[in-house]
């Protein structure tokens, strides 16, 4: 078999976008994926934003097996029995779509056969045990019993990426630098998930991030509505799973008993399980991505934004892979597959949206250590939305009075709030 | 020496669930793949190719949609494949299928083997293989745990509840294989990549074999008037814990208090 | 002869399908035949009367010897060429699965698959057959005459009828087959039957080795019950010459504890029927814990003796 241009490591998001867009460009290109099909070993939220997806695949919810287009976002803290929730929806949802919910077992083989009709060759059921190195230099990938000589081999294989860490070319993760999601997908009636949540039609769908409720473990939730389905999870930071002493499930269990919760699945069915790890996100986290013979794209770079409320990995992952692509595609006119003729990756990545908005949102990955944040505050909350609320035999009080007396309760000193506002504002909002 | 095998894109049976309160069948969602005996049907005639020389063409009769899962099945060292588009709505009953994949072993011409597995995974109704025979007028060896060619006879174990036989019949011939008869080989990358480059032939009933829509819709004996799902009730009431002894007692306890055995000292 | 047509070369198969031929039969007030292939014909082969069979039809020949698919063919076929049934319900086992598919193909009929209920109406057979290894029942109309279907041994009851049953001879055309018999060697004999057992231990892969099976067998010793496998057990590891499932035995044990079972469907089907069930596995999603009324997440190794001892101590009966 003759030698590739490019041996693609995994069929999410980034390695089939990187295939695509390779193979449309000429070259040679094999994608290799542990998967028996692309998506069947895929865990994600599945809310996909879609701007650079449609840069890309143009209109590609036309064709592609989107499940709702999203209208409404909320998040919402949970309190013990309450909730305070912060609602945003758009009553006319039309194209170019902001996001969309996607179950990845359906819409990671459309992105494979999109990367097949451009010509390249996806091979699902082989997984690569290692990286093939000379002097230091990537040459080929180990599968399958074969060894796969080409000229750039591109590491698209997802957080739990090990082929790197074995082949010396990056350090092993500290896992308070990691995160586990954990998610179901439950299914309900079409109409019943479109009445419950609100939506004008089945095409149209509603996204909600929960803060609180997680076990005491760090951490937020997500339900997102797809067709017949809803995807719910949560993704809590591991380190804070192992001192909770709670089975992951466990900690989904106590999500999912929350009353708001309980009520938005109440009849569903939980048709799929799975838990995997995911970065906790920043840029101090992003390993080289480019070396002599190969690039890192998506996750196995560890490029995810979080900001609280949005999780984005998907879009990030797709980014990083055009710029990759591009990147190869100049490394090909130079016939240069070294670590300075694949240099262009970089910069190509940096001029992207997806990267600008990595870099605003760089001061929000100290929220997600903010115990307050995630066990103190959803309570908070909700309790001084009660005193707003509530008509009581005791004298009502105002805003500012209530808030004392439930920072006290909750024991939280006003410095300890400033610094928190100011991290959130740091972090989200200015 | 020419090989025929007959193999099944069948639904994954496992995965089918039944509603309890309605004993619907919930088959949204259910996959299909190459079936389970499949991989022993294509190790068995690959080994004789690879033992007697020849060439193996797989056949199939199911939907379009299809094609892509053969990609493994040509992975083992297959010529071709070629599969029959289902000329019917739903499943292919047996009787049918039958028919569809006689002609289409005629067309291939002089096969000396065909090879079947004993029993499809969502078919599951041992019927194919003997229509086959008989539709080919040829001697069928079914239940085989082994397959050899000596003297120009295919010989076989034929493993049925009381007897194992061995059993001999000339060429050309049938014969429908258990799972226990191999284990089937992983094809490696190389193999499969190979693979991929060989065609997936579709074929009509109609324009490619000759037979007519109308005539096999009349052929199919069975007309399926309702379907539900068998649900069972259990306690499924599930122990757990690291102190054996306590499990034991808990279990114990639990099976006197429901009455399942009884206690008294 | 309008009716049904019963055949199997098990006897006791035999006896269950005339059970339920003949109460329907007697409802829509029709005939009901055994037919009985061989090399001869026994003396009592008329004692199919006593089992509700009004007639015994008989094919005798040299030929018939092995199991042969071609001979048993062409005798079964002959029969239902003369006789004429509505239904002929053939005992699935593997050579009735066989001869019962090719008699089919030569009389272009219909056959019904694992059927585990039928009924004569209006001149046509309807049939429920399990589906999709037992997960399902599909209610066929058969729309042939005759109609065939297939039926597992344990589904019908055998009834003592008392009748007395005509033998006929026919005169089948049997060819020389081309399929030869060129070694035949008889299984060992399976010991005590399963399907009677009042408990079953129903063993599996999860059991490391046979050196094990005495933690089985103490344990069915409490009850007088039998200690059973599933099919990897027997087919591949050979501890056992049967199995239990939809390719093997089914059981109606009032008690079944399955031990490093995974739960496959195909298994499950042979133990459903019992009225409880207890599973052993040392991982906490096996399939068959969902299929069991009491499951135990445990070494079976391990736990088994400790169970044994325990119900030995708190159960009078059992000590
Ligand atoms: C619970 C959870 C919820 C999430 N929710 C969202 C969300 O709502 N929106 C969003 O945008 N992001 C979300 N993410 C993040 C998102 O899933 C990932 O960032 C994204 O999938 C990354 O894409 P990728 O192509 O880089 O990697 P992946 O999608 O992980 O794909 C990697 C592929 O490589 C394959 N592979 C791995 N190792 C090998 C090997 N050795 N050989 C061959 N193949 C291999 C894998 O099978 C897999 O198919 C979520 C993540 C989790 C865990
Ligand atoms: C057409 C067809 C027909 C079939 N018919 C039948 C049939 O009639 N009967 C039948 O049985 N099968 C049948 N099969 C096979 C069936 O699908 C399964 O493969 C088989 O039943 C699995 O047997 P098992 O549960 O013993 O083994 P496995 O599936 O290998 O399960 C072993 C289990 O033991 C557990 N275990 C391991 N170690 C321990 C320990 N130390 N303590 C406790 N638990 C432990 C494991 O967790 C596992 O769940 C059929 C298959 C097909 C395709
Ligand atoms: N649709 C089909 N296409 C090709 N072969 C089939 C098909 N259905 C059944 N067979 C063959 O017949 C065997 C027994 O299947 P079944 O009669 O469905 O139990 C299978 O193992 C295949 O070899």
């Amino acid at each position: 078999m003759d030698e590739f241009d490019v041996v693609i490591v995994g069929a999410g998001p980034a390695g089939a976008t990187a295939a695509y867009l390779l193979a449309k460009a000429g070259l040679s290109v094999v994608v290799i994926e542990r998967g028996q099909e692309p998506g069947s070993k895929n865990v994600s939220g599945g809310l996909i934003y879609a701007q650079i997806y449609d840069e890309i695949y143009p209109n590609f919810w036309e064709e592609a097996p989107v499940e709702r287009a999203i209208a409404g976002h909320s998040i919402v803290f949970l309190g013990d029995t309450a909730v305070t929730a912060m609602g945003y929806r758009d009553e006319a949802t039309a194209p170019p779509y902001n996001a969309f919910s996607v179950l990845r077992a359906r819409f990671d083989p459309w992105l494979a056969a999109q990367a097949e009709e451009a010509g390249a060759m996806v091979m699902p059921g082989f997984t690569v045990d290692e990286l093939v190195m000379e002097d230091g230099r990537v040459t080929g990938v180990k599968a399958g019993g074969d060894e796969l000589p080409a000229k750039v081999v591109v590491i698209a294989e997802g957080t739990r990426s090990q082929l790197l860490k074995q082949a010396g070319l990056r350090e092993d993760y500290d896992p308070k630098d990691v995160s586990i999601g954990i998610k179901e997908v439950i299914q309900l009636p079409e109409q019943t998930i479109t009445d419950r949540f609100q939506c004008l039609t089945a095409d149209e769908g509603a996204a909600y991030t929960l803060v609180g409720h997680t076990a005491g473990a760090e951490g937020g939730g997500f339900i997102y509505t797809n067709r017949d389905t809803l995807s719910l999870g949560v993704v809590v930071k591991i380190d804070s799973v192992y001192k909770s002493k709670r089975h992951p499930h466990e900690i989904l269990d106590e999500f999912k008993s929350h009353p708001f919760v309980a009520r938005l699945i109440n009849g569903g069915e939980v048709v799929e399980y799975s838990a995997q790890t995911v970065h906790r996100g920043g840029f101090h986290l992003i390993p080289k991505m480019v070396g002599d013979g190969y690039v890192v794209a998506g996750s196995a770079a560890r490029l995810l934004l979080n900001n609280v409320m949005t999780l984005r990995g998907m879009d990030v992952a797709v980014a990083s892979a055009a710029a990759a692509a591009q990147a190869i595609i100049e490394a090909k006119e130079k016939d240069d597959f070294s670590a300075a003729g694949l240099a262009s990756y970089e910069r190509h990545f940096q001029a992207t949206s997806v990267y600008k908005d990595m870099q605003t949102f760089k001061n929000a990955y100290p929220l997600l250590e903010n115990k307050r944040l995630f066990h103190v505050y959803p309570d908070m909350v909700c309790d001084i939305m009660d005193d707003m609320f509530s008509v009581r035999a005791q004298p009502a009080k105002k805003g500012y009075r209530a808030l004392r007396d439930r920072m006290k309760e909750h024991d939280v000193s006003l410095w300890e709030l400033a610094k928190d506002m100011v991290q959130i504002g740091k972090g989200i909002a200015i | 020496m020419k090989i025929a095998v007959c193999i099944k894109y069948s639904l994954d049976a496992s995965e089918v669930k039944v509603d309890p309160a309605s004993k619907e069948l919930k088959m949204a969602g259910v996959p299909y793949k190459v079936g389970v005996i499949d991989k022993h049907v294509l190790e068995t005639a690959v080994t004789l190719k690879e033992t007697y020389g020849g060439t193996v063409h797989a056949l199939t009769v199911g939907p379009t949609k299809a094609k892509e899962s053969f990609r493994e099945a040509l992975a083992f060292g297959l010529e071709d494949v070629t599969l029959i588009e289902n000329p019917l709505e739903g499943e292919v009953a047996p009787d049918v299928t039958a028919v569809i994949l006689a002609k289409a072993i005629e067309k291939l011409g002089d096969v000396d083997v065909v090879v079947c597995g004993e029993v499809s995974d969502d078919g599951f109704t041992y019927q194919v293989p003997p229509r086959l025979a008989e539709a080919l007028h040829m001697p069928q060896i079914s239940f085989a745990r082994t397959a050899a060619i000596e003297d120009g006879q295919l010989v076989a174990d034929r493993d049925l509840e009381d007897s194992v036989q061995t059993v001999a019949a000339p060429l050309p011939a049938l014969i429908s294989v258990m799972e226990e008869c191999n284990t089937p080989r992983r094809p490696t990358l190389l193999e499969a990549m190979k693979a991929k480059k060989k065609p997936v032939n579709i074929w009509n009933v109609e324009t490619d074999l000759g037979l007519s829509i109308a005539e096999l819709q009349q052929k199919a004996a069975l007309e399926k008037v309702h379907a539900e799902g068998v649900v069972v009730h259990r306690k499924q009431y599930v122990l757990k814990g690291d102190d054996l002894n306590a499990l034991s007692n808990e279990l114990v306890d639990l099976l006197l208090a429901d009455h399942i055995i009884e206690g008294g000292a | 002869m309008a009716g049904i047509l019963v055949y199997s070369e098990k006897q006791q198969l035999v006896r269950e399908l005339l059970g339920k031929a003949r109460q329907i039969a007697d409802e829509k007030g029709t005939a009901v035949a055994a037919v009985y292939l061989g090399e001869s014909i026994p003396a009592d082969v008329a004692e199919f009367g006593d089992w509700g069979a009004d007639t015994v039809y008989t094919v005798a020949s040299p030929l018939l010897v092995g199991l042969n698919p071609e001979t048993y063919t062409d005798a079964l076929a002959g029969v239902i060429e003369q006789v004429e049934p509505d239904l002929v319900l053939v005992g699935a086992t593997k050579s009735g699965l066989e001869i019962s598919a090719r008699v089919a193909a030569r009389l272009g009929a219909g056959v019904a698959s694992f059927c585990v209920d039928f009924s004569l109406d209006h001149g046509f057979v309807t049939a429920d057959c399990m589906i999709y290894s037992g997960v399902g029942k599909n209610t066929y109309k058969i729309k042939t005459q005759p109609a065939l279907a297939t039926v597992n041994a344990a589904v019908f009851t055998a009834v003592e009828t008392g009748g007395v049953a005509k033998v006929t001879a026919v005169d089948a055309a049997i060819k020389e087959p081309a399929l030869k018999i060129i070694e035949y060697k008889e299984k060992a004999a399976a010991g005590v039957k399963w399907e009677d057992a009042p408990m079953i231990v129903d063993v599996g892969q999860g059991m490391n080795s046979q050196d094990d099976l005495p933690i089985a067998e103490s344990l069915a010793a409490l009850f007088d019950g039998q200690v059973a496998c599933s099919r990897p057990v027997s087919s591949e590891r050979d501890w056992f010459p049967e199995w239990l499932g939809l390719s093997g035995k089914r059981v109606h044990a009032d008690l079944t504890v399955t031990l490093g079972i995974s739960g496959s469907v195909q298994h499950v089907v042979g133990i459903r029927d019992s009225k409880t069930i207890i599973a052993v596995n040392t991982d906490e999603n096996a399939g068959i814990f969902s299929q069991a009324d009491y499951g135990v997440v445990a070494d079976l190794h391990e736990f088994v003796p400790i169970f044994t001892d325990v119900l030995k101590a708190k159960s009078a009966k059992l000590a």
